[in-house]
């Protein structure tokens, strides 16, 4: 039995609008500690890892471990149906096969009704080996995702490099090439500015562009984000939520190839 | 190969898979299986195996993996293992049957050919009429058995003794070739004979395999042939000096040359339709003069335009002939060899004479003729016919040698021959006037007259005109016997003169007669001429060879005498109207020419025919019409006495043959119908009978094609070329320790490749694997197979898979007979494993009671397998569970590693193996590097985009409980 209630349903559209892009059907495993998800896209390039802690609801309960296997587009399409500032309640019985969800208008006393239909999904549950990252960039969501957008004109492949110096985000196609480059910096003013880089040893990796400004959809979730990153190894992005979080596990290109 | 029909059991569980979506990926390959389908599958047209077939098989399906970026991992099968063995030992078992059966069928391919020659042999013989074919005694049954080898016993007539040694089959063997492929070669060959490459020299124009050949080809062929003749044969005229020290060598040779280009162009003149027409114009070319010459071998005469090199072979035949029956006529052409020596102007215009002499006879011949037609042949001419012909007697015997002979060479008017030969040889006080008579005969006509006019008195002019030419006309059958009598005189000196005479008059009325028969049925004049001049031979001559020797050289001879009459007669008709008409003499020119050149074409037509006939001919008139030597000598004896009588006789026989001759001839014609009747009925049996055969061969050939493709196997030297391939193209690949499926499947255990490139399911026993099937086959959609999809869907782990093999039969087991798949995975739902299976059966089998036959499927199973199945105590061998459970395999877990592929070594590898010459090696090679290239350009944000797969650990297999739940339900099906 799951019972959880967001004042805003805005909450749930963002992070729903900002995964399913690249996730189709995946579970969603609900415990007492709040709602999880976990799923690969279909390239398997990119790990979509959402927590919504039960700190974030407004209401929570869920006396048992309930597996909702959604199709995460159906929901959207649902959740638009949902205003912003909705008071939205998500329910499933125990072995029940639907998730419910209402959305309530206060002011108006409106009580809109949907039953999605779940669905029994194979999936493997997977976990990202934690490791120590080379290299930790705090920055602005905003502006990272502004710089790939920009950069995405270029080339479909874009390198990012850390060293002591900054952070330099370079692309280079057939029109030519392109380059911007971030002093780490501390806005007093304006916090999300801030560019704070945590340096173990200097990375350079590669980046599929097309993936990459997929996964700045969620920058409207934080108005910062952090990369981590250790050469060879894929990259961690990470939206911060109230409660909970978005993160993408981000494979980088291969450098060196046989066949090339 | 692999577990018996495992692939229909577990095919629910294929996932259709596009090539795209395996970019990437490392993908074991059991290469094994690969050679062995090449070997298989890639035959030309005649099921020959393909040069290099495993190596162009593998570059062609590596440019495929490397054109889907498929990083493949080669795996080669090692040792077999035991169990293997057994299973291999029955295989080849079976393969050397093919062999035997290849043999069997290339015996019975050359059984069927053979049969359809002699079909071909025989058909041949059809249409040659009433003789009988030369190796006609080949094929029936006595002299067929002394060519059989001893020991063979024939059952049929197409029973062949065994054949002890292999038999060589070549591709191009043109005794296996069907009718379609002959055309075909036949076709190349013309085209090379007419690019010039088939050396003319050696083909044998006569043969009657150039007669087979199409027209058009035999055209070519001799065309070539004569155009080449012409040519110096690109020597230089001191290289030939160099070659032919003796210049009469190179004349000989030269003349040889010219015979043959002669032959050619007769030759050809006859293919391409001209025959008759060649023998009317050359014989109408003027001024042409006959030499006879002397060479070693006998007397040659030739045209001064060498055009009659048949007539002069004719003639040295002749004179070979003449010599070889030992006769005095060698001597006699020494005569007149000498004659024109003494005055040698003389020659030329004896020579002249000659020629145009003869025709004269002929042309009077006709004359002859037109003026009976006109009643101009009374009694009257008798008289001076008798002087003139004692005359000729008279010379006859004077001159007994030569006579004879300048009527063999020149068949010389009588009149010429009894003016020189007296005057030269006997006769010295005969006045030389005589010559120039003769000479001047051909001058002009009215000269002739004078001439005659010399001879008898002037007032008989006309008649005596017309008795000159009567004579001369009847000189020329007479010409016959009188040479028959060149020989007569050797053997019977006794009668000489007397029959001499006897003849020329038998001869003169006969052809008197001839000449009034002539008119009716003018037909049969030639054949009434030449048959009694035969009898008389036959009268006297004992033997018959010497008799158709004599005929043949007088047959020769023959058509000689007359061509060189047919173009003179104008001529000389023409003088003689000149000379005639002021006299108002005889019929008016037009119309004389006419008969002429009415007369001639059809007179020489049937002498030619007689030339062809007679052989034919004198041998039934000879058994029939002839009684035996000793009545022949009677005969002979009588002819002296009894002339009359015996001309009569003879006139009667001649008559009678004639008669016979129609008679025969009725006979021949419904004879021949029937024979022509069954030889149609018998041609449309033949194609109908050929068609079944062509087909019946290339049946055969197909059988045995497929025969030898499944005779051939895998060689280590392939294994070891597609090796050395892999290293150029920079693909790892490892043999492993005993069977490549178990290595493929510990590969994939080991986590060094994504999935097995097989056909073989053996994969699945030997471990978790995932299977691409069809992956080179165009006509399927590669195919996923994992042995977690079986295990879910069908409820058949590993264990139950190698408890299906034991049901099915596998490479290490043969399997229970009758089980199919679903039999086979019903008893594995029923009992679960083979033990129990086994343990039920022993029970089972010897009493059905109800409490052991409690399930449906126990009944059905019962029933079928009662009496046939009994299993060994061992039933489910532990061996062979052990070998699929641990087989024996390398766990080296290093991983694999690909280099850039070498194109420049591979092209030479191509060519060395294969042929290829390097361009086109880089043609096929370039377009793949280069369209990999491209992708990688295209796709290159995903290309080299690594996957999170090699990070992320799966940290727990869930599994809807729905999915559980059906998943339970099929197993419990199951």
């Amino acid at each position: 039995m799951l019972e959880a209630k967001l004042d805003a349903a805005s909450q749930l559209k963002k992070i729903v609008e900002a995964i399913r892009d690249m996730l189709g059907e995946c579970n969603i495993e609900c415990n007492e500690t709040g709602l999880a998800l976990q799923s690969l896209d279909k390239s398997h390039i990119v790990l979509v890892s959402l927590l919504l802690g039960s700190d974030g609801f407004s209401e929570y309960r869920c006396d048992r471990g309930v597996t909702l296997g959604l199709n995460i587009n159906s929901l959207a399409t649902v959740l638009r149906c949902a205003n912003n500032d909705d008071i939205l309640t998500l329910r499933s019985e125990d072995r029940a096969n639907e998730l419910i969800l209402t959305f309530e208008d206060s002011k108006a006393d409106r009580i809109s009704e949907f039953n999605l239909r779940l669905m029994d999904i194979d999936q493997e549950y997977l976990a990202i080996p934690e490791t120590e990252y080379a290299a930790t960039v705090v920055m602005s969501a905003a502006v990272l995702q502004r710089t790939l957008r920009d950069l995405s004109a270029l080339s479909e492949a874009v390198t990012i490099e850390i060293d002591k110096e900054g952070i330099r985000f370079s692309a280079e196609g057939d029109l030519g090439k392109g380059s911007t480059h971030f002093k780490p910096c501390v806005d007093m003013e304006n916090a999300e500015n801030s560019i704070n880089i945590t340096l173990s040893e200097p990375v350079s990796l590669s980046f599929n562009l097309q993936y990459f400004s997929n996964i700045t959809k969620a920058s409207s979730l934080s108005s910062t984000v952090t990369l981590q990153m250790t050469a060879g190894m894929p990259a961690q992005i990470e939206y911060k939520l109230p409660s909970g979080h978005v993160r993408y596990y981000f494979a980088p290109k291969i450098e060196d190839d046989p066949y090339a | 190969m692999g577990v018996r029909g495992l692939w229909k059991v577990i095919e629910p569980t294929a996932r259709p898979v596009l090539l795209e979506s395996m970019r990437g990926q490392i993908l074991a390959i059991d290469a094994s299986i690969w050679i062995y389908h090449f070997i298989k599958a890639m035959r030309d047209g005649k099921g020959q195996l393909l040069r290099a077939a495993h190596l162009v098989g593998f570059f062609r399906r590596i440019c495929k993996l490397l054109f889907y970026e498929i990083k493949p991992v080669f795996v080669f099968d090692g040792a077999a293992p035991i169990l293997k063995k057994s299973t291999t030992k029955r295989r080849q078992q079976r393969r050397q049957d093919c062999e035997e059966t290849a043999r069997a069928t290339a015996n019975r391919l050359l059984t069927l050919q053979l049969q359809r020659m002699a079909e071909n042999s025989k058909e041949s013989q059809v249409p040659v009429k009433g003789s009988i074919p030369q190796n006609a005694h080949y094929l029936d049954g006595e002299s067929s058995k002394g060519i059989t080898p001893k020991g063979f016993q024939s059952l049929d007539t197409y029973h062949l003794p065994e054949i002890e040694s292999i038999m060589p089959i070549q591709v191009n063997d043109s005794r296996l070739l069907t009718e379609e492929e002959l055309n075909e070669y036949a076709s190349k060959f013309t085209e090379e004979a007419r690019a010039g490459f088939i050396d003319t020299a050696t083909i044998d124009f006569k043969s009657p395999e150039f007669a087979s050949l199409p027209l058009a080809t035999q055209y070519q062929l001799v065309n070539t042939a004569r155009l080449k003749s012409r040519l110096r044969m690109g020597y230089s005229a001191e290289q030939l000096d160099a070659m032919f020290p003796d210049s009469m060598d190179f004349s000989r040779f030269q003349i040889k040359r010219v015979a043959q280009r002669n032959a050619l162009t007769q030759k050809l003149m006859g293919l391409g339709g001209l025959e008759e027409d060649l023998t009317r114009r050359v014989s109408s070319e003027k001024n042409k003069h006959y030499m006879l010459k002397r060479n070693e071998k006998g007397w040659t005469l030739s045209l001064e335009n060498a055009d009659s090199t048949a007539q002069s072979e004719s003639l040295e035949h002749r004179g070979q002939n003449v010599k070889r029956e030992e006769h005095s006529d060698s001597d006699e052409f020494e005569d007149v060899d000498l004659e024109p020596e003494p005055n040698e102007p003389q020659r030329e215009s004896l020579a002249t004479s000659s020629e145009e002499r003869s025709p004269d006879f002929e042309k009077l011949f006709g004359f002859e003729a037109a003026v009976q037609r006109e009643k101009l042949f009374p009694v009257e001419f008798s008289e001076p016919k008798h002087p003139s012909s004692a005359q000729h007697a008279f010379g006859h015997t004077g001159s007994t040698k030569s006579g004879p002979v300048s009527f063999l060479f020149s068949n010389q008017a009588p009149q010429t021959k009894q003016d020189s030969d007296p005057a030269k040889k006997k006769d010295v006080e005969e006045p030389p006037p005589w010559f120039a008579s003769s000479d001047s005969k051909f001058e002009s006509m009215a000269l002739t007259d004078r001439t005659e006019g010399s001879l008898v008195p002037i007032e008989l002019a006309d008649s005596i005109r017309r008795e000159y030419d009567e004579y001369r006309s009847s000189k020329r059958p007479k010409v016959e016997p009188e040479r028959n009598q060149e020989t007569e005189t050797n053997t019977i000196p006794a009668e000489d003169t007397t029959q001499q005479y006897l003849n020329t008059f038998d001869a003169r009325e006969r052809h008197n007669d001839s000449c009034k028969e002539r008119e009716p049925e003018r037909k049969q004049e030639p054949e009434t001429n030449t048959i009694p001049a035969q009898d008389t031979t036959q009268q006297h001559f004992s033997t018959s060879d010497a008799r158709e020797r004599d005929n043949g050289s007088y047959k020769e001879w023959e058509p000689v005498n007359i061509a060189g009459a047919i173009d003179t007669e104008p001529q000389q008709s023409e003088l003689e109207n000149e000379s005639v008409a002021p006299k108002d003499l005889t019929p008016p020119g037009p119309v004389e020419v006419l008969d002429l050149t009415e007369d001639s074409p059809n007179h020489s037509e049937p002498v030619e025919q007689a030339e062809t006939i007679e052989p034919q001919r004198v041998e039934p008139e000879f058994e029939s019409a002839m009684t035996p030597t000793t009545a022949d000598e009677e005969h002979t004896e009588e002819y002296g006495n009894k002339v009359l009588t015996e001309e009569d006789i003879m006139l009667a026989e001649a008559d009678a043959l004639a008669e016979e001759d129609e008679d025969q001839d009725l006979a021949d014609m419904m004879i021949g119908e029937v024979e022509e009747t069954e030889r149609f009925n018998k041609a449309l049996n033949i194609v109908a009978d050929r068609a079944a055969y062509q087909t019946e061969i290339t049946t055969l050939k197909q059988q045995f094609a497929n025969q030898q493709r499944d005779a051939d196997t895998v060689t280590d030297e392939m294994v070891s070329e597609c090796q050395e391939l892999l290293q150029l193209f920079g693909i790892p690949y490892i043999t492993a320790p005993m069977e490549a499926e178990a290595q493929c499947a510990e590969l994939q255990t080991l986590g060094l490749v994504d999935g097995i490139v097989t056909d073989d399911g053996d994969s699945f026993l030997f471990g978790e694997v995932l299977v691409y099937r069809n992956m080179f086959s165009m006509a399927k959609y590669v195919e996923s197979y994992s042995s977690d999809q079986i295990n879910e869907q069908l409820g058949l782990d590993r264990s139950r898979l190698i408890g299906l093999a034991f049901l099915l039969g596998s490479d290490y087991t043969d399997g229970i007979l009758g089980i199919g798949p679903v039999i086979g995975v019903e008893l594995l739902a029923e009992f679960g494993s083979l033990e129990h299976f086994r343990d039920w059966w022993s029970v089972a089998q010897r009493s059905p009671t109800d409490e052991n036959l409690s399930s449906p499927f126990k009944r059905k199973f019962y029933k079928r397998f009662k009496s046939k199945l009994f299993l060994p105590e061992n039933f489910p061998e532990a061996a062979v569970t052990e070998a699929y459970e641990h087989p024996v395999v390398d766990p080296d877990d290093t991983k694999f590693e690909w280099a850039p592929l070498d194109i420049a070594a591979l092209k030479a590898f191509f060519e060395r193996h294969a042929g290829w010459s390097p361009e086109y090696t880089n043609d096929l090679l370039v377009p793949v590097v280069e369209e990999t290239k491209r992708r990688q350009l295209v796709n290159k944000g995903r290309k080299d985009q690594s996957s999170l797969d090699k990070w992320i650990v799966e940290k727990e297999h869930t599994r809807s409980k729905r999915a559980h739940r059906a998943t339970d339900l099929l197993k419990r099906k199951r």
